[in-house]
């Protein structure tokens, strides 16, 4: 009696391990039980580029294409040139297309650290492919600071669109990094579907054999 | 119909053509990957002993370095063959990978069938880490290759134990050790192993032929040893503080099968777990000298991974996974034999599951190969245009990888910058490759009257960009 067959006829478990198969997968996608973070970044892990100094009240705003329909994290790379003034408060703010905003938070000057990222937590839902912004300002002593940025295309890193400095095009791009919470995309959810049916098809195939006392010690021809 | 598939795939000629032609679409995949424009650290340091250095200070080099000399030596040969350039080194790796292809066709085949030697090849080739170092200017693939041969020849030779078997495993051990330090770990573990059954089942014939293999190695190892040890720096004053051993699961499956799918450690950690498992409940299905080998390659596993570190902590340089790659095969290996006998199915999901993290190690590379190197067509242009062979470079990194610079500036004197007298410059202009963004003091500008033009956004392949500053220290 061949392996399959005596599959078959152990059938009850077999349907029911299927159906688990089945259920794990449909979680899985279209679910979304497992979820992925997604990183896109217009810079490098240090941050070492053209450095704009702020001043007082004049507004850096980086247009974007949202990536994703989730922002987690969002991290911008600044860098000082001496001394912080005691008095910084720099405000970070997150729009719609429309100006509308969706997130402000604002930095003090203890929270701001030589040449690394700031990261804010907007944590919210955008919708994917829309345009957006998000605007720096130094509400109040911007002495020292400045945001980084790269002279690299504005097409650059994926998503990234023009910079303006209170309303004026330039040609740099500020150096930032957006984490995006997504499902998973096609591979990730083959490989998990994968690896769900691999441990289904494992336990099923030596619990059911070894139940049956078949012992095959012939190797896989 | 089936059944006629089924008997065409017996037909060991059958068997040989699709080898054949999986060798073949292999040979071309590499070639999609042959962009060949940079050197990393390490490899920089490959072609300054192979291409820059004659065969008398090539051996010296291998002998004060962490690595004994086999893997130069071949890299000379195939240098004096086909001519010193990136291809002729990176084929150099590609076709030793390929040779661990040709071996486990054979030994796997005869042991476990022809799929699984199928499997194994394409985990060999295109596996996540595998790829990268099949496409590696060093010695990674070369151990896999001896490594492998290795535990080949063991599991031949307690099967069978013909004298060619005892010679070819003399010439794999010994090769190997010559080849990685390290090495000496898998090989020790296999012949401890093949004495522990060689004197189990009282086969003292078979004993006293792995006794003078054995002997044999050490003769012929021992010599470089001792001159290669007082060199390894291994001891009370070698010992790296605070060094962190990577034990755990999570951290040992984030090395072996970094790729880009998510959540991969997690998903590799339950797929191994799940061949231990199987292995357990199907203990029955293997032969006794089936059940021993697996379990040698649990232990030797666990031994390489944990023992090498130990070693490396004793040693002031930095140890890395890739000094132990073959025992990502040997999970592998484990993980292949043990499932294509819970059955067909799962030997099929396991083939489909390797296959997708084969795909993602491709893109990986192909990225690393393609992608990694935007900046490098204008840093050589600007090296050709702006700086001239007799001029001073500085630079802002560990003064051990200054190779890398050697790679791209031949001509060039190099310093680094942390071992740079200003009092000495005066009067002298030099061109500073600055990566860490290093700054000159304001005390030092105004002291020695430095001036600095800048020249942004350069880069070679795979490393952060820098920028190149001409400066000029006045009189």
């Amino acid at each position: 009696m061949t392996n399959a067959v005596k599959i078959m006829k152990s059938k009850w478990p077999v349907l029911a391990a299927v159906l688990t198969g089945i259920i794990l997968m449909l979680a899985v996608w279209p679910g979304g039980m497992i979820r992925r973070d997604v990183e896109i970044t217009s810079g490098g892990n240090n941050p070492y580029g053209y450095s704009a100094e702020l001043t007082t009240g004049e507004v850096y705003e980086q247009y974007f294409v949202a990536m994703g329909d989730k922002l987690c994290e969002h991290s911008v790379a600044f860098s000082t040139a001496g001394d912080i003034s005691d008095d910084l408060v720099l405000r970070y703010e997150l729009k719609k297309e429309n100006g509308e905003v969706l997130y402000t938070e604002d930095l003090f000057a203890g929270d701001i650290r030589y040449s690394e990222y700031q990261t804010f937590i907007p944590d919210v839902k955008l919708k994917k492919n829309a345009l957006y912004s998000f605007s720096i300002t130094a509400v109040s002593g911007s002495e020292n600071l400045t945001v980084v940025c790269t002279p690299l295309p504005v097409d650059y890193a994926p998503g990234f669109r023009h910079m303006t400095v209170d309303g004026n095009a330039v040609t740099y791009t500020m150096y930032s990094s957006f984490m995006y919470d997504m499902k998973l995309n096609a591979a990730n959810t083959i490989f998990t579907w994968l690896t769900i049916w691999l441990v289904i098809a494992a336990l099923v195939e030596v619990c059911l054999l070894r139940k049956s006392g078949k012992e095959n010690s012939s190797k896989l021809s | 119909m089936l059944s006629k598939i089924k008997t065409l795939s017996e037909d060991k000629r059958v068997q040989n053509i699709i080898f054949a032609l999986w060798f073949i679409a292999s040979v071309i995949i590499f070639v999609t990957l042959q962009y060949g424009i940079g050197v990393d650290y390490d490899e920089s340091f490959t072609w300054d002993l192979v291409v820059c250095k004659n065969f008398p200070e090539m051996i010296r080099a291998t002998a004060e370095d962490v690595h004994p000399p086999l893997y130069y030596l071949i890299g000379k040969l195939f240098v004096a063959v086909f001519g010193a350039s990136i291809q002729t080194l990176l084929w150099d790796s590609v076709v030793q990978a390929l040779l661990t292809c040709i071996l486990s066709w054979v030994y796997v085949r005869k042991n476990w069938g022809w799929k699984c030697a199928l499997l194994f090849n394409t985990v060999v080739l295109f596996a996540p880490y595998q790829l990268h170092y099949n496409l590696n200017m060093r010695m990674y693939s070369l151990m896999n290759l001896l490594a492998m041969g290795v535990i080949f020849l063991s599991l031949e030779v307690i099967k069978e134990g013909k004298t060619h078997q005892f010679v070819l495993l003399y010439v794999f051990s010994i090769l190997s050790v010559y080849t990685q330090y390290f090495a000496v770990l898998p090989v020790v573990v296999c012949y401890v192993w093949l004495a522990v059954i060689m004197l189990k089942n009282k086969d003292f014939k078979k004993f006293r032929s792995l006794f003078i293999v054995g002997a044999l190695d050490v003769i012929t190892f021992f010599p470089w040893l001792i001159y290669g040890m007082k060199n390894l720096g291994i001891g009370p004053e070698g010992r790296v503080e605070n060094y962190r051993f990577k034990f755990t699961p999570w951290e040992i499956v984030h090395t072996f099968f970094k790729c880009n799918l998510e959540n991969y450690e997690i998903i590799a950690m339950i797929v191994l777990a799940l061949a231990l498992v199987c292995f357990i409940l199907t203990w029955k299905r293997f032969s006794g000298t089936e059940q021993s080998f697996l379990v040698m390659l649990i232990i030797n596993s666990i031994f390489c991974i944990y023992v090498s570190q130990w070693i490396g902590s004793l040693n002031g340089h930095d140890f890395g996974m890739r000094y132990i790659i073959y025992v990502y095969l040997f999970f592998w290996l484990f993980m292949i034999f043990v499932f294509s006998r819970a059955g067909s199915a799962t030997f099929t999901l396991l083939a489909a599951w390797a296959l997708v993290l084969c795909l993602s190690s491709y893109r990986v590379e192909h990225a690393y190969e393609y992608d990694t190197t935007p900046l490098m067509p204008k840093t050589m242009a600007f090296i050709e245009e702006n700086i001239s062979p007799d001029d001073l470079v500085v630079y802002d990194y560990n003064e051990g990888f200054y190779m890398i610079w050697k790679y791209y500036m031949p001509e060039n004197e190099l310093l680094s910058f942390f071992n740079m007298d200003l009092e000495e410059m005066r009067g002298r202009t030099f061109w500073f490759l600055n990566l860490n963004g290093t700054e000159f003091s304001k005390e030092d500008m105004e002291k020695y009257g430095i001036t600095v033009e800048k020249y942004s956004d350069m880069g070679f392949m795979g490393m952060e960009r820098f920028d190149f500053w001409k400066v000029t220290v006045a009189e």
